[in-house]
């Protein structure tokens, strides 16, 4: 009462064809992939000092990116809204006391520092001279005279800005020359109560020079 | 090497096939008589290549067949003429699939209709012989020893009888 049938062999090849295409695609896209992987592996060596920012501040997440122009990386935007959001808040009729300047100071170098880094200009030297100067502000602390030492130190800090958009930013010439104009119209020898105005200007003018910084696209291979 | 001109062959010799996936492959397994006594093992498949189905068991018997000295069965008178004897080195004989049920779990051949002795008696040929269309009309006459049965086709059509199918 029993059945056996029979039944004809599937043939193996067809299989082994398939498999051989299966294969072939697989390397090819990986193959294809690669070519765009290498892109991705180039990344811009730069000197780097020492300094008292945080290291994490300066993953080069935007140099992953090859092309003539690039934008500004996040950690760099994140510097530059730190600084742009100090001084919004401050709103200029209240007193402009040293430690504020000298933190306002400290947050632009800051940012100015993480774009250097950013579009790859190379201003440490000079930023130093600008943070022992900014923090020349809070030496004598009674002295109502820090007028020049905000200027001094936000010369300095303009001369960096000034050198990063020279040459990563042309189109940004004319408002780097605002920043230049509204530091010097810092009075070194008038008391900084008095001008006020002034100082928060070369402040906003500042934050608006990072922000279009921010906004436009730097010239990569300059 | 193939049997008859009758469209069987031995499984072996089909390069292109092979046991049916829904079916068992019980090459090896144990055969045993009505009584559950074991008569031999499942060597060979004899399959007709036409249906598709395997047709006889080829098995090989277990020495109580060989040592039981019965004279082999045959209707035909004719045959008493020759040496109709079960030499020694023959010790396959074919089972129809119809007279068998597969005990899958035991992975054993039950044959129900035949005995001990009556496969004792059948006539016995050395193993990867050519199975004949005499050679299987020779086994199911001892296999069902029924006189009235006095004709067999002479075609695949041969195949249409009982002993090779499922009962219904």
């Amino acid at each position: 009462m029993a059945e056996i049938k029979i039944e004809k062999k599937k043939t193996i090849w067809p299989w082994v064809l398939l498999a051989l295409l299966v294969l072939a695609a697989i390397i090819y896209f990986t193959a294809y992939d690669d070519d765009d992987g290498d892109m991705d592996d180039t990344t811009q060596t730069e000197v780097v000092a020492d300094n008292d920012l945080d290291s994490d501040a300066y993953e080069a997440d935007s140099m992953t990116r090859g092309g003539e122009t690039m934008a500004l990386g996040a950690a760099t935007t994140t510097v530059i809204s730190e600084y742009v959001d100090f001084i919004k808040d401050f709103d200029g009729t209240m007193g402009l006391d040293h430690v504020f300047s000298h933190e306002a100071l400290t947050k632009l170098i800051n940012a100015t520092e993480q774009v250097a880094k950013d579009v790859n200009v190379n201003i440490q030297a000079d930023l130093q001279a600008a943070r022992e100067k900014a923090d020349f502000i809070m030496v004598d602390p009674e002295s109502l005279k820090h007028a020049d030492k905000i200027r001094a130190a936000g010369m300095a800090t303009v001369d960096v800005l000034q050198k990063v958009q020279t040459q990563k930013f042309p189109s940004l010439a004319s408002q780097a020359d605002t920043v230049r104009s509204a530091v010097m119209s810092i009075e070194p020898s008038e008391q900084t109560l008095n001008q006020k105005k002034s100082v928060k200007n070369f402040f906003d003018e500042a934050a608006n020079l990072l922000i279009q910084m921010k906004e436009e696209n730097y010239e990569h291979n300059r | 090497m193939s049997t008859t001109d009758k469209n069987l062959y031995y499984l072996d010799d089909l390069s292109k096939y092979k046991v049916d996936s829904d079916d068992p492959d019980v090459r090896g397994w144990t055969v045993k008589d009505k009584d559950g006594r074991v008569v031999g093992e499942v060597d060979k498949l004899l399959a007709n290549k036409e249906t598709e189905r395997v047709v006889y068991l080829d098995v090989e018997v277990d020495e109580s067949i060989l040592s039981s000295d019965y004279k082999p069965y045959s209707r035909s008178a004719k045959d008493g003429v020759h040496d109709f004897i079960n030499e020694d080195g023959e010790n396959h004989l074919i089972v129809p699939i119809g007279m068998v049920t597969l005990d899958t779990d035991q992975k054993t051949v039950l044959t129900d209709e035949i005995d001990h002795r009556t496969f004792s008696e059948t006539k016995r040929r050395r193993k990867d012989m050519p199975v004949t269309r005499e050679y299987e009309v020779i086994i199911l006459d001892s296999y069902v020893r029924d006189d009235s049965n006095n004709s067999y086709e002479e075609d695949n059509s041969f195949y249409d009888r009982k002993e090779f199918h499922r009962n219904s």
